[in-house]
Formats: structure tokens, sequence, C-alpha cells
């Protein structure tokens, strides 16, 4: 509650907020909002129709009314960004968390594995996964989660290290309150802001790998999504017959909510923060995202870029 | 650093590379299932022919074997035959680094070179018309997929301005190594380069001017410049001196990057590079060619990233190295 | 500053003369291609690519000739046999290797027992029926099969291409040779081959049997399609060897002014996409329930739909009437809902706890899976069929996934039913492998062959192995007829519809395209036509 406030009363904040509020009540309310069904397929009409007042952006090459995909790709879109961005946070910070306060045999291992992670390029891998295991949008989840909760683990397990020694970890224990208990009710707080503001951002890259994992091919063949709208486009001529109303909306979409979401954790960021400037947080943002561009969603290192420069 | 923390360091490279070798052979197989099967789909063959031709390949016998005969083979340097190019995998690899590298290592250099210029006359302009755009730019570049940047370039100085091949590496009938052959490669790289380089800019941009805008305002750049230095001198003499620490690291850290190529670039550009190879060996289930490239690929990265703890090492004094 | 900028000018305007300094290349014969050669080893070519520079720098025994749909002799120049199982041979004289030898009996010898020995997968599903090769003399040799089936020669004669012996047999490990300077009998040269960008070839005038009126041909790589489709319409390559999508189609014939000299061939294929039953479980066990499935497609519908009228209907005998064996007698299936409706009715299926959808005769629930490709035109189809079965009751989901993995669903068996494409002509031995019981045993938990949903009956099981090894034409024909027959009335595979193959070409610089039924405008006869206008 503290960070929306927060996040209301900040200028930058303040307009991120709105378009990932809007963009959500789009996605909420697509059947209310969208003019026909994109799911239904006798809700068609002719394909590849130019805008006009029965189609504002016109037809995709089996006749679905692009607006209406629009609306509807808000909800993949949002879905697959924030659903990653919660878990691969999540589980960069319990394995965080166990290296940092358990030490030992769990610090070596996790922090081999890491290391291990780390070097593995993504991208073959990737195609294995989706060859094999199919694309359905919850296996793209599991897919980006699986590769990007290292750099999480690595920051948090900083963190840790530094409150480990603080005086009212060190009561909790002489307390005999159980390692699980400290780490959850003690450390977990104090690391959380860094957790929110990591999540934010990785929803927003995992957006933006999304739309490159669909336009190589392995989008979910089923949902309707925004990266997989590009690929869709690009993969029927939409740019040699020069169908803008085909290929520009989907592009704009992704370039909105990403931006939204930028702005929000770069408040949050300062919110969390008030001492850090401005530009080092953009540094740090931007080393998030831009260094693993189409693949690798969430950060692999923390000053980015994974063995695969997908750019 | 003492050297009991260089044999350490070493001992961890060691301990990585074995497992990142096992994980790579074993990953693929478990995933896909059966290596062998792309080569006896044909249900003319009979079952004693499929075997001898999963014997001919060595695939026969079980994994663990197979994983062994990998290792031996690989001590002795030999990363096998690819399955699609039916010539030796060191040999495929080492004919697409050259070019990976032309595209990459310009695209480096550029972006190195723009982002140490921007960066620094953004931090000398900090707060004004250049430093607020540099912030600007870099949201814009964070949000834009870069197949997209791509496919814009394209349609437009490729097919309607024409100024630019759209794709490909170089033009037919050219003597390797002309002067001829290196203007023609020279032009087709110009988009791809551009693609790369325009965000590249921007983030090392953004890296140095943090990093100079830290010292700009201490008082030894305060007391050269009241001594009469020129600002560029002051600039490059004091400020950029601090800047140069994190730029180290962040291109250290994306060494493999300029190896592995940039896997949509290239495939947009059809620019046959080590992106193009590695996306293509994965899809033709080319498997040991797909090994061939992840295992060059992490050695490379595991190197990159020794090589830049020790050059961080001697760069910055404070840092002891644990 | 100013040093770097002259630098860049002198690049540009060096390359600008590279480009003005044009030769004449009214000759040069120029293909987009999507995929590279990436061996030019004639034995592990996997795409079109690599098959078509191997194919021209090679020869074979025979060629087929799509148009008289007969086997020409090729090096070999006179074949007979007296009991089908050995055939005596004699070469033309007049084949030469590239380097100047003459093509002897001693390489065809050479190069099939090279095969037998390393096993090259490809090929040895070819000669799945050979048995060995002998020399007789400097002109002739004799050529022997395991099986009397007519196709053998077919199979052996024109997939196999022959290599030098004085080459090859240096050559210690075949397989892992990429062949990069070949030495072929071939009509056409390499002249030189740059890695995912281009290959050229120059034209052999004196070749003995295939002559060609261009001198070179080119083929450029270009990986995307648009791409592809763009560089074909400024004119960088007269053909682009790519199946082109019916919007694209449509758009040239709307503004052909943006198109100039660019023609759009539109031909029918031998390939119908179909959907497939697996027979080995229940409800498609069911012939009543498999033909009111087949009854709610309408093919036509989609047709016009999906494929924007390029396309069209054919027959649950599975080979288009172009073909010259068909049975023309057996006509598409008609879509029919009410009938679709009786059938069920008919065989027990009843909704009995009123959710819309019906329940087996058992009173089990039903809700079938239709497996299709993830992309294309394929699974548009799926999804409409899927929607055309909840119409008549039939709870039906269509689940796509990528080509390999259902392949792979389909190899093990136990898939309800999916998308399936297949074309027959020649050789004819193909509908045995894809309807014979033998080739749908499941081994392993994997189908042995082509026969992915275990169709099984005695009748189709005995003629098709007598048809095999029938020397009469006339009465293999009949047979064949009559195994149409058995097919279509089973429903185990039914037509949804035959897609027309479309290829752009350009006839500005090259004429003499020839379109051949059934084939791409790329095909043996164009080859032979194809001149410079100029």
């Amino acid at each position: 509650m503290k960070f929306i406030k927060g996040l209301i009363s900040h200028p930058t904040g303040r307009v991120g907020l709105a378009l990932v509020v809007a963009i959500a009540l789009i996605a909420a309310a697509a059947p209310l909002i969208a003019p026909y069904d994109p799911y239904d397929l006798f809700d068609r009409d002719m394909p590849r129709l130019a805008p006009s007042s029965a189609h504002l952006l016109g037809t995709d090459h089996v006749g679905n009314d692009i607006l209406s995909k629009l609306t509807y790709g808000a909800r993949i879109s949002l879905i697959v960004g924030l659903i990653t961005g919660i878990s691969s946070t999540l589980l960069g910070a319990v394995m965080g968390m166990m290296a940092g306060y358990l030490g030992g045999w769990f610090d070596t291992v996790i922090m081999r594995m890491v290391d291990v992670m780390m070097t593995i390029p993504s991208l073959p891998l990737m195609i294995l996964i989706a060859t094999y295991v199919g694309t359905q949008f919850y296996m793209i989840i599991i897919i980006f989660t699986f590769l990007g909760w290292t750099g999480m683990a690595r920051t948090v397990r900083a963190q840790v290290l530094s409150l480990k020694s603080q005086k009212y970890i060190t009561a909790a224990e002489l307390a005999a309150a159980s390692r699980p208990y400290v780490m959850f009710r003690h450390i977990l707080p104090e690391v959380s802001p860094l957790l929110i503001v990591s999540g934010v951002l990785s929803a927003a890259g995992v957006m933006v790998a999304e739309a490159g994992l669909s336009f190589l091919g392995f989008g979910d063949p089923k949902a309707i999504s925004w990266g997989k709208m590009l690929f869709e486009a690009q993969a029927n001529h939409g740019l040699l017959l020069k169908a803008w109303w085909w290929v520009l909306p989907p592009g704009l979409a992704i370039f909105v909510t990403v931006i939204g979401f930028m702005l929000v954790g770069y408040a949050l960021e300062e919110i969390v923060n008030p001492r850090v400037r401005r530009m080092r947080m953009m540094q740090k943002l931007f080393s998030k995202l831009s260094g693993d561009k189409g693949f690798c969603p969430v950060p692999v290192k923390p000053e980015g870029g994974g063995a695969v420069d997908a750019r | 650093m003492s050297f009991a923390y260089f044999v350490k360091r070493l001992a961890q490279m060691a301990l990585i590379m074995a497992v990142v070798l096992t994980l790579n052979f074993f990953l693929p197989r478990i995933i896909s299932g059966d290596p062998a099967k792309h080569l006896v789909e044909d249900p003319r063959l009979t079952p004693e022919m499929k075997q001898e031709i999963r014997a001919q390949y060595g695939l026969d016998k079980p994994l663990v074997q197979q994983f062994a005969v990998y290792l031996k083979e690989l001590a002795k340097g030999n990363l096998g035959v690819s399955f699609a190019y039916r010539r030796p995998v060191s040999e495929v690899i080492a004919s697409k680094i050259p070019w990976t590298l032309v595209l990459t290592v310009t695209a480096k250099l550029i972006s190195i070179l723009g982002g140490i210029l921007y960066g620094s006359y953004a931090a000398w302009r900090r707060g004004r018309l250049a430093d607020s755009a540099l912030l600007s730019a870099a949201i814009v570049m964070t949000a834009i997929p870069s197949f997209w940047f791509a496919m814009v370039l394209i349609l437009i100085f490729g097919f309607t301005l024409r100024w630019l091949p759209p794709f490909g590496m170089m033009e037919r009938g050219l003597r390797m190594m002309s002067w001829e052959m290196v203007a023609s490669v020279a032009k087709h790289a110009v988009m791809p380069v551009t693609t790369m380089a325009v965000p590249g800019i921007i983030g090392y941009a953004v890296l140095v001017r943090n990093s100079m805008v830290r010292v700009i305002g201490q008082d030894f750049i305060r007391t050269a410049r009241a001594k009469g230095a020129s600002p560029a001198i002051v600039l490059y003499k004091h400020a950029f001196r601090n800047a140069t620490l994190p730029l180290v690291t962040s291109i250290g850290m994306n060494l493999a990057g300029v190896i592995g190529g940039a896997v949509v670039i290239e495939t947009i550009f059809s620019w046959d590079g080590m992106g193009l190879l590695m996306i293509e060996a994965s899809r033709s289930f080319d498997y040991p060619l797909m090994q061939g490239v992840m295992l060059i690929l992490a050695t490379v990265t595991i190197t990159a990233n020794f090589l830049t703890d020790l050059v961080y090492a001697r760069l910055d004094p404070r840092v002891k190295l644990e | 500053m100013r040093r770097i900028a002259l630098a860049l000018l002198l690049i540009l305007m060096l390359s600008a003369a590279a480009a003005s300094a044009a030769k004449d290349d009214s000759g040069v014969f120029r293909i987009g291609v999507l995929t590279d050669a990436k061996n030019l080893n004639p034995y592990f070519g996997f795409h079109g690519t690599e098959t078509m520079v191997t194919g021209e720098i090679y020869d074979t025994l025979f060629n087929y000739d799509e148009v008289e749909k007969k086997l020409k002799g090729n090096i070999v120049s006179k074949w007979e046999t007296k009991d089908n199982y050995t055939w005596r041979m004699t070469i033309n004289p007049n084949f030469k290797w590239s380097d100047g030898k003459p093509l002897r009996v001693e390489d065809i010898v050479f190069t099939y027992e090279m095969i037998l020995k390393n096993k090259f997968p490809g090929q040895m599903a070819i000669l799945a029926t050979f048995k060995s090769v002998k020399k007789v003399d400097d002109r002739s040799f004799d050529m022997t099969f395991t099986t009397p089936a007519v196709s053998n020669l077919r199979f052996a004669g024109t997939a196999i291409l022959i290599v030098p012996e004085h080459i090859w047999s240096q050559i210690k490990q075949p397989r892992a040779f990429a062949n990069l300077e070949p030495v072929g009998s071939g009509p056409m040269v390499l002249k030189e081959k740059v890695d995912g960008q281009y290959i050229v070839m120059e034209v052999r005038k004196d070749h003995p049997t295939r002559k060609y009126n261009f001198d070179r041909m080119e083929l450029i790589v270009v990986r995307d399609q648009t791409m592809g489709i763009l560089s074909l319409r400024d004119g960088a390559f007269d053909f682009f060897d790519d199946r082109i999508p019916p919007q694209i189609a449509e758009d040239i014939k709307n503004n052909p002014g943006q198109y100039k000299n660019v023609k759009v061939d539109v031909n029918n294929t031998t390939s119908i996409t179909t959907l497939m039953f697996n027979l080995r479980k229940a409800p498609f066990s069911d012939i009543k329930f498999r033909q009111a499935v087949a009854y709610s497609i309408d093919s036509e519908k989609l047709i016009k739909t999906v494929l924007m009228g390029y396309g069209t209907v054919a027959s649950p005998s599975l080979v288009m009437p172009f073909v010259e064996w068909s049975n023309k007698a057996i006509k598409p299936i008609k879509a029919d809902l009410a009938a679709a409706k009786k059938l069920l009715a008919d065989a027990g299926y009843k909704d009995v706890d009123n959710d819309k959808f019906l329940e087996q005769p058992d009173g089990k629930k039903l809700k079938v899976s239709l497996l299709c490709p993830n992309a294309g035109t394929s699974m548009t189809v799926a999804e409409y069929i899927a929607y055309g079965l909840r119409g008549i009751g039939i709870n039906a989901v269509h689940t796509p996934m990528s080509a390999d993995a259902l392949l792979n669903e389909y190899k093990g068996g136990q898939f309800d039913m999916g998308i399936s494409s297949m074309g027959f002509s020649e050789p004819r031995d193909m509908y045995f492998y894809y309807f014979h019981s033998s080739r749908g045993e499941l081994g392993e938990g994997r189908v042995s062959g082509f026969n992915y949903g275990g169709f099984k009956d005695a009748e189709f099981d005995e003629l098709s192995t007598a048809m095999r090894s029938e020397n009469d034409e006339e009465k293999q024909f009949a047979q064949l007829r009559r195994l149409q027959e058995i097919v279509a009335g089973a429903y185990y595979q039914v037509p949804i519809y035959s897609a027309y193959n479309i290829s752009l070409y350009r006839d500005d610089r090259f004429k003499g395209w020839t379109s051949v039924e059934g084939l791409t405008i790329l095909n043996s006869h164009t080859f032979r036509n194809l001149a410079p206008v100029k």
C-alpha cells in the first residue's frame, strides 16, 4: 500500500501506473471492449481487410478483427509478463536467501548452479524445449522462470550476507527461532523492496522477450498475444502488403506496456532507495533489459548480457 | 592477488566446465529422446538396417558409454562431425567465427566509442538537453524489440530508398580478400551493425555518463579547471579514468556475446555467423554441431569472466579478491 | 574525422565501381533459395537446395519423365530383364567426369557397393530391395534385386547419384566428407560456393543427355520469405524457390503494376491434406463414427476461407484425378450435417447428461483431440474442423504442436485423430507403404511405417502385395483402382482438400517456362526449355 501511495505522488510513477492500470483494465474487460470475439471462428470476416468502420484496424490473414485481437492480446502478454516476473523473482529470492543465510553446502551448491546456468546458452535449450515439450503459454512462463532466477539470487544473497550480522537477526536466533522462521519472518521483509522493483522490471523484460521468442515462431499456437500478432503479420507478409494497421499496433502495444512497467519500476526504485540518482537507475534498468533482449528475459548477470547477445 | 586465490578460481572454472560439459551432452538427448530417430525415419528401412545405421553412428550404445566416447574424442580435440555439414565441427565453427566478428566487433567498437563520446558530453552538460535526451533514448530503446528495428531499417534503406543491400554478406563473383570484396562486405554490414550499435551506444553512454558525473563534482576536477586546463583535457585525463573500470567489466562480461553473434540480427540479414549456425543446428537436430557451439560459447564465457576478474583486480587496487 | 569520412567515401565509390562494372549476364539463371547447401555429398543432402545442386553435378542411371510418365535412360542406354529380378544394363559411353576422365562401369559398381558398405541412411531405404551389382564387360553390368517389384528400377535407378571411383575410393570416411570440390558427370560444374550466401554453377554444354540453353546457374540464399519475394520483384532472381501463400498471389493479381514481369504459376499437386483417424481406438474403430466425422467437413467452404480459393476438393481415394492410375469413379464426399447426425444417432451416440455433447454408446464421456501442426493453414483448418465437430455434438479440441512433436505422436500410435498429408503418383508402391497392415504394426511402441492409424484390411494386404510385382500395366491399374475403392470405403483418411502450389518467376530474362500438372514450374522440362530472352 505504501508503494502505491508513493507511486501516485511520484511524477513518473504516476504516468507509469496509469499506463499499467489502463492496460490491465483493457485486458480484464476485453470481452466488453472488443467489437468481435477473436477466439470465435465464426465471428470472422474476409481476410486482410483495410481499416473501415466495421473493423477499425482491419482484419488479419484469417479474417480476425485486429482491434479485437489487440484487446484480447493484452491478457496473455500481461499474464506471461507478470507471472514470470513474480515467479522468477521469488525463486531467485528463495535461492538467494538459502545461499546467504544457511551458507555452507547450500551456498556452494546454489552459487555454482548459478555459475553454470549463466554459461549455458539459453537459445538452443529453448528451441529444444519448445519443440518437444510445447509452447503453451504456461510452458513459456516455466522456461523463462527457470532461466531467469540467477541474477536475483546473487543480489539477494549479497544483501542477506550483510543483514546476517545485524543484531536483531542474531537476537532472533538466540531466541531459538527456527531457521525458516528467521528467513521468512525477518530476512524476507528486509529484502522485499528489492524484490518488488526487480519483479516489475522482469515483467517488462519478459514481455519484450516473449515477442522475440514469438518472432522466431515459438509462441503459443492457441493463444493470442502481441508478440504472436507481430509474428503473424511478419509471416503473412504484412510488410510486403503494406498493411501498417496489422504491423504497427501490436508493436506499439508492447512498447507502451513495457514503458509503463519501466516507469513504475523506476519510480519504485526511487521510493525505495531515495539516495540513488536517476541516471544510475537508468543504467541498472538498461543493463537489465537490453543485454538480454530477445531471449533471456530476466537478467542473467547483474551487469546484464547472457552468453548470447540476442540482439 | 595471491597465488592461492588464482588456483582456487582455476579449480572453480574447471568444475563449472565439467558440469557444463555433462549438461551439454545429456540435456538435449533427454529432452528430445533418441538422436538417431532423424536418421532412421524412412519406413522402408527394415529393423536390421535401422540397427546397422545406429551402430555406424555409435548411437546403439548406452548413453553413458556414448558420453565416455565423446569425452575421449574431446580430449584429442575432436568435436565430432556435423550431421548437416559433413565436416568436422571445429572446421565449421572456425569458418563462421570471422564473419560474426566482423559484425560484433565493429558494432562493439562503435558502441564503446560512441558511448564514451556521448556519455562524456552528457556528463559535462548534466541536466541539459543532451543529458535528458539520453534518458529518454534509453527508455525508448529498451522497449523496442530489436527485430522490429531491423525490419524497419530494411524496408526503408533496402527496399524503398535502395541505398543498401537488404541482406547477405557480399556480392557474387568477388575474389576473396580483394579490395572489392572488403568494400562489398562493408556495405552489407552497415545495416546489421547499425541495428546492434544504436542500443549499444546508448547503453555505454549511460554507463560512462554515470561514472563521470560521480567525479566531475569532486575537488580535484575543480582544481584542475581552476588551473586553466581545457575542459576536454580535464574530462579525458581525470574524469574518464574513473569510467574505465565499469566499462571494462561490462565489456568483459559480454565477450561471449561477441563470439556467439546476434541470433535475430543474423537471421534477419542472412549473415552467416555463429548465431545463425546455432539456431540452424538446434532446428535441424545436428547434435555434434550444437554441442560444439555450446561448448565454445561456454568456454569463452567462463574464461572471459575469469579474465575480467583479474583485470578488475589490476585496475582497481582497492579491490582485494576475497 | 575528415580522414574517416574520406575513407568511407572511397569505400563507397569502390563498391559503386564494382557494381557498375557489370558483365553480360544474360545467360545467368538466378534462383533465390531459403536454405543453403551445407554439404555437397550426394548422399547426405537434406534440403531442397542440396539435392538440387548435387542433382545437376551428378547423374543417375535413369531419369523419370514426368510428362511422358515413363522411365528414360540416362547413363544407362539399354536395359532388359528375363525374370524381373536381374537387369542387364548397357551404358552410354559418352559420359565424362568434369576432370576429363570417362565414366566407366566400374564407377557404377563402386557407387552401389560403397553405399551398401557404408550404410548411408537415406540411400539404404531406397535400396531396401537391392541385392547386388556386377560388371559384365566394359559397357554393361547386371543389377539384381531381392523382389520382383516393378518399382525397383525407379527407386534404385533414379535416386542414386553415381560418383567417380578414382576420387571416392581415396576417401576414408565418406560419411564425413563434405565434397566441396565435387567432380561429377552431370550437366553443371561448381564454380564458386560461399557458405550461407550463394552457389555458382556453370553449364557443361557437352553433356550427352541433359542439354541446357543457359550458361550459368546461381543460387542465392535468402532466409526470409518476404525478402525473397521483394528481391524477385526487384529482379534479383528469376525464380524464388518457395511455396508462395495465396494472399501474395492475390496481391500480384490486384497490383500488376507493382510486380512488373513477375508471373504467378498456380498448379495442382498430388499432395492432399487429410484427416487421419487412429483405428486402434474407440470411437474411431467404428466406421459409422468416422463417416459421420467425414460428413461434417465442408471442403468447399474450407478452400474458400482458408486457401482463398487456391485449392481443390479431393476424392477419398486420395489420388488426384490427373494421376494416371487414379480411380475417377470415386467421387468426393459431400458435406451433410443431417446425415452425420443421423449416423451418430443410429450408432448409439446420445447426449445422456445433457451437456450438449454426445456420449459413447456405452455411456462413457466422449472427448477427442485433433492433432495439427502449430502454424500455417493446417492449423487453421484443424480449428474449423474441431468447431464443426462440436456442431454435430462431438466434443473435439484441436491440439497444435511442432512438426517434430507431431510426427512423434503419430509414430507412437496413441493419438485420436490428426491432420496429415500425402500424395500419390509415382512410384505406385507408396500406396502399399501407407495402407498395408504390416506398415501399421506397433513394435517397441513405434508404428513401423506410414500407416500411423493402423488401417487393416485383408483384401487390401493381399492385393497390394500382388500389385507391387505386377508387370502388366493394365492389370496393375485394375488392381490399383480396386485398392482405391477399399481405401475410400474405409474412411480411414478423409480428404480435406488439395492446396494448389503457387510459385513466382520472372519472364523478362528467360523464356521457356513449362508448367507440368502436379509439379512446380521449376521442373526438369523447364530446365530443358529455359533460354535467355536476349
